[in-house]
């Protein structure tokens, strides 16, 4: 049966859960803007430029 | 004799700390960490050798060691809040000098000193601080766990930011861009505005006294002999790497992966550290996290060479980077209580960019003289198992003060 301590913990989970996907979701964002070939590219002959 | 006064109930709340503190240290360590991207078309542009520019930041480095407990005395006297204004227009002014700068000299002082003093303002000393007088004892390691997580994140997030904005919008406007944008710490020190009392909670003591408190304990020598060798470490690291394995014949991608790599997972062992702080004994963690540092170079030193063992290195690097934060930072709060913890937090962090200083120097002076990177892994693996063992007689207990300190130190 639902009561309202139980709707009060899902919605605690569900905000939480949601807080954790979009954490992930940028994260994977920006590795991903690393891997972009114009970034790859770009910072490789920067970095190896200062050799 | 130092008299102690209970502790006061925190003035602000820990979401509010936490939200300001982490947005603050994401741009200020994410801005600064990217000036690299800078030296081809500041060199190229301005008729510079690539000295001049490695001079400046290398000030820069020493810079935010040197001024760090100047800062954290600061913010421990006068609040935070005002520190992290002072740092913020420092930092905007230093970024529109940099931009502006014509001569090495002028470069120097703008993008070496300044922002290096700059630094200290708005960092991790000044933000721990906070933390530590405003978030319960027994959540503290996991703030500062977040805190440093969220600078993790900005220099994670800044490199392609910064390469972006260079790009489209030509250097010297990327930089006023981010001159704009440091700006915003303004706005977000005020969330971390303490009453006067709050600030000057704890312990009555001088500033005098503090020091020498701190420098006569032996736990606290231990620790800042500790964070030494994670600069020394992570900084030969992060410089050199990408040139030993274009010695090594490895494809320029390949060391752009491993800095995300290392960028990603130090997002992820930072926090880890955090909450394994407030679950464990602090030295051990630090202790494992130097002994694990110095069990992965070993491995990737023996195993033959390659873009896997590459990134496994820098996944495993990148999960021990910045993880001695919060630790460190956790067990000064723990033994001293946290009336000076951003001066404290400071000495300690001097430590470490000196520690830094030397990583970076050694590498390059040892490289010249033996024609390879050899000799200064090793001493990295020599000095991750100093850290290891000095770390582990580290008492995590509050001062005995008093009579009995002297004792007991």
């Amino acid at each position: 049966m639902s009561t309202p301590q139980n709707r009060r913990t899902a919605l605690q989970a569900a905000r939480r859960f949601a807080i954790w996907l979009a954490i992930a979701g940028v994260l994977a964002a920006v590795f991903a803007a690393y891997l972009s070939p114009h970034l790859v590219v770009d910072l490789a002959n920067r970095v190896w430029a200062c050799f | 004799m130092p008299a102690a006064t209970p502790p006061a109930a925190p003035a602000l709340s820990m979401t509010q700390v936490l939200l300001c503190g982490a947005l603050i240290v994401t741009l200020s360590m994410g801005i600064r960490h990217g000036f690299g991207l800078w030296l081809q078309p500041i060199t190229m542009d301005r008729g510079w050798t690539r000295e001049t520019f490695a001079f400046a930041l290398a000030v820069q480095n020493l810079a935010w060691g040197v001024a760090g407990p100047f800062a954290g005395m600061l913010a421990d006297r006068f609040g935070a809040y005002r520190v992290l204004l002072a740092g913020a227009v420092m930092y905007a002014l230093g970024l529109v000098l940099m931009a502006l700068s014509t001569s090495g000299l002028a470069f120097t002082g703008s993008a070496g000193v300044l922002i290096g003093m700059a630094q200290s303002g708005c960092t991790y000393a000044v933000i721990y601080g906070v933390i530590g007088r405003n978030v319960a004892a027994d959540k503290r390691s996991w703030a500062m766990g977040v805190a440093a997580a969220a600078g993790s994140f900005g220099q994670f997030l800044m490199v392609p930011v910064e390469s972006w904005l260079i790009g489209h919008w030509g250097w010297q406007n990327a930089l006023f861009v981010l001159g704009c944008a440091v700006l915003a710490i303004l706005p977000l020190a005020r969330g971390l505005r303490e009453p006067e009392q709050a600030a000057h909670t704890g312990v009555q003591q001088s500033i005098g006294q503090a020091v020498r408190e701190a420098f006569g304990y032996r736990s606290f020598q231990w620790l800042m002999a500790g964070y030494f060798v994670c600069g020394f470490q992570v900084v030969f690291i992060g410089v050199h790497m990408p040139s030993y394995l274009k010695d090594h014949g490895m494809a320029p991608g390949v060391a752009t992966t491993a800095l995300a790599l290392i960028g990603l997972f130090n997002v992820f062992g930072t926090y880890g550290a955090g909450i394994l702080g407030q679950r464990y004994p602090k030295r051990y963690i630090l202790s494992s996290i130097y002994a694990l540092r110095s069990v992965v170079i070993v491995a990737f030193l023996l195993v033959p060479l390659s873009p896997t063992s590459v990134y496994l290195f820098s996944a495993t690097m990148g999960a021990l980077w910045l993880s001695t934060v919060p630790p460190t930072n956790a067990v000064v709060a723990q033994i001293f209580g946290v009336r000076y913890l951003s001066m404290l937090g400071g000495f300690v962090f001097f430590s470490h960019q000196v520690g830094s200083f030397l990583g970076v120097w050694l590498g390059g002076k040892l490289y010249d003289a033996t024609g390879s990177y050899d000799v200064v892994w090793w001493i990295t693996v020599g000095l991750g198992v100093f850290a290891a063992l000095i770390n582990l007689p580290v008492r995590e207990t509050p001062i005995p003060r008093g009579g009995a300190a002297l004792a007991a130190a």
